[in-house]
């Protein structure tokens, strides 16, 4: 009997760990033979619900990375990257951001791919002095005494901006729902202050937890408000799925705006569901940059259907970027590439709409894009496409 | 919007009194809490994506496999974690730690074998919706309130009309009376093991595809299914699907008529005060 408990006991221990070691192979190495390399880190996640936002950074930079290695790298120093899961959990950012800064001695993180994860790895990389680029919209992350970190794209405040104006040019009664989770409630405090600012309300103010999986209280209500738009602030796949359902169940169709419009899992779940969804994006899909990068993306790694686009597209430019910083430092990191990259870097690559600059650092701004940068992407035949602009 | 609500309200009650009859059934039986209820369901609507999706074998044949594999796994929580412990008059709360444990391997194990990304289950039926009355209605939550129906039926007919139900319920009065009466204890607990495993298959069936099948859909609908068990009366699997009838409606009209902020934390409300007004539960500890 004893011996039974015991097995019983080992074999409790070694399940409940077990997607722990299966994940443990997450860790990723590209080493260049030669003595000048460029370390980078890249930390997300790369498995479980958001591997998606992980993924396609990792893959968009990797991509940009490979081109410049192929073209005799900079100043002689070719890249090496280091990929670690942190499966979104800030706890594991931080310690996979350790691994990576102290044992790995990378010169460059790229990453965490969420705001969270980065606002608390930022405290580890700013002291030690690894430019860190992030792609997260927090506008906490690009706080002036951290220095040391860049944004691959844009704040949520222009984010908010840009879908605040296409609202209010468009649309007159406007409902909001979010989920109940960090992000959510996040992007509903800065959505409600820009209406309240303009001097407008919601129609319809509610909340989902996104473990529920009937939605009909909520769809009722938003259909009561009788509104022309949804603006939906969560990106769970599900939980943007699972609305959609219940709004068809009562006969309520009307445009819906939000985030979790631009992830390739809301597509692959919801699919006529979310047909004619809107998210304002970073990536213009008229622009000849896009059409080429997709080309290479999609060869590369072998990509076949709808992907995350920006995520794939902003830390593309953003090694591009870096690159321009590393070739006045001549490969240097840390103090030097800071303050090449805030005198003034500028790419006009991927991301960006047609006719505007692109993606830029200096000194006064951290942020690679504004809102006038930004384009309205919709969800059409199970692909995004660029609306015109307004 | 009322039908709307009430029907909604009314399929979700039915969702969370499946998960708390299989808390009662185990409780009848054991007087332990199976807290591994909810990943009953959870595996149920996994073997059930696995049986549709990737292996493509039609409805029928997909449930009766998710009955027996369901069935099997409640065996098997019973052989090796529960029996050695009740051997050994093992305190109820380590038995119940063994049901958290069991609870805590079948989600990772889960998260392994199928990922931690939503899957969607086939549909039952080809139609989303049925209309009555002029209203149209999910058909999923038609066959979740009809299955429910029959389930119930089922239970009652084994409890009330077979010698089998009525010697498990007299296990479940006095087990020391039941022993010498000559029934057999050990098989009326490993009876409510399949019974709830199989209550918890045919839940993840019936739930599948309402929304999408993930490892982490157990724990909210565990909890809400132990709510219900317990405001029905724990132990009595008839007042389970009353205590769920009475949440998922109450949180829906609450959600559509006041503030769908206010709606999670409503089971939880109920429970503080039917443990303080009716500690029994509505219906009372099954005898």
């Amino acid at each position: 009997m004893k011996n039974k408990t015991r097995l019983a006991i080992i074999l409790i221990i070694v399940f409940s760990f077990l997607p722990f070691c299966l994940q443990a192979g997450g860790t990723e190495e590209k080493t260049q033979e030669g003595v000048g390399v460029i370390k980078v880190g890249i930390l997300g996640p790369m498995a479980g619900p958001q591997a998606d936002i992980g993924l396609t950074m990792r893959d968009g930079s990797i991509l940009a990375m490979e081109e410049i290695n192929a073209r005799g790298g900079i100043a002689g120093k070719k890249f090496e990257w280091i990929v670690i899961d942190d499966e979104a959990t800030p706890a594991k950012s931080v310690n996979g951001a350790k691994k990576l800064i102290f044992e790995n001695k990378i010169d460059i993180l790229l990453g965490p791919a969420n705001s969270g994860c980065a606002l608390a790895v930022g405290e580890v990389t700013q002291p030690n002095k690894i430019i860190t680029i992030v792609p997260g919209q927090n506008s906490l992350l690009t706080k002036p005494e951290w220095d040391y970190v860049f944004r691959s794209a844009v704040t949520d405040v222009e984010m908010a901006k840009c879908k605040m104006n296409f609202l209010e040019d468009n649309f007159k009664r406007i409902a909001v729902i979010h989920e109940t989770n960090a992000y959510g409630e996040h992007w509903y405090q800065t959505m409600l202050k820009m209406m309240t600012e303009r001097g407008l309300k919601f129609v319809a103010d509610e909340s989902l937890d996104t473990s529920t999986f009937d939605l009909m209280p909520q769809a009722t209500r938003i259909q009561k408000g009788d509104p022309d738009i949804l603006l939906y602030l969560g990106s769970y796949g599900a939980a943007v799925v699972n609305l959609a359902k219940a709004e068809r169940s009562i006969g309520l169709s009307i445009a819906h705006l939000g985030p979790g419009y631009a992830n390739k899992s809301t597509i692959d779940l919801g699919g006529q569901d979310v047909e004619g969804a809107m998210f304002v994006d970073t990536t213009d899909l008229n622009k000849p940059q896009w059409k080429e990068f997709e080309q290479k993306y999609r060869k590369r790694f072998n990509i076949v259907g709808v992907f995350n686009v920006s995520n794939a597209c902003q830390p593309y430019d953003a090694v591009y970027l870096l690159a321009q910083g590393l070739e006045k430092t001549k490969g240097q990191a840390g103090e030097a590439l800071r303050d090449a990259l805030e005198q003034g870097v500028a790419v006009d690559g991927v991301i960006g709409s047609v006719g505007t600059p692109g993606a830029r650092w200096s000194k006064s701004r951290h942020d690679a894009l504004m809102a006038d940068d930004l384009v309205m992407n919709i969800v059409r035949g199970g692909e995004f496409v660029t609306l015109p602009p307004r | 919007m009322l039908s709307q609500i009430v029907f909604s309200g009314i399929y979700m009650g039915c969702i969370y009194g499946l998960v708390g009859m299989g808390f009662a059934l185990i409780f009848n039986s054991s007087k332990i809490f199976n807290f591994a209820q909810g990943e009953f369901l959870m595996l149920g609507a996994m073997l059930y994506v696995t049986f549709t999706t990737s292996l493509n074998l039609p409805f029928g044949i997909a449930l009766i496999l998710c009955i027996v594999s369901m069935g099997l796994i409640g065996v098997c929580l019973e052989v090796l974690g529960i029996n050695p412990l009740r051997r050994r008059n093992a305190e109820t709360i380590r038995i119940v730690m063994v049901t958290l444990a069991f609870g805590i391997i079948s989600k990772n194990l889960a998260e392994a074998i199928w990922g931690k990304y939503p899957l969607k289950a086939k549909e039952i039926l080809k139609v989303p919706h049925v209309q009555i009355a002029g209203h149209l209605f999910r058909a999923q939550g038609v066959i979740i309130i009809a299955v429910t129906a029959i389930l119930l039926m089922i239970l009652w007919y084994f409890f009330e009309r077979t010698m089998y139900g009525k010697a498990y319920r007299a296990s479940a009065f006095n087990v020391t009376m039941a022993y010498l009466s000559g029934i057999n204890v050990r098989a009326m607990v490993m009876t409510s093991f399949v019974l709830s495993g199989i209550l918890g298959g045919v839940a993840g069936v019936l739930v599948g595809p309402l929304a999408f099948v993930s490892s982490d859909m157990g724990a909210m609908l565990g909890v809400k299914g132990f709510c219900a068990a317990v405001i029905g009366g724990m132990g009595n699997p008839f007042g389970a699907v009353i205590g769920g009838l009475l949440i998922g409606l109450s949180e829906n009209m609450v959600g559509g008529f006041i503030s769908t902020r206010l709606m999670q934390g409503l089971s939880f409300m109920f429970l503080i005060l039917v443990l303080l007004i009716r500690p029994q539960g509505l219906l009372g500890v099954s005898e």
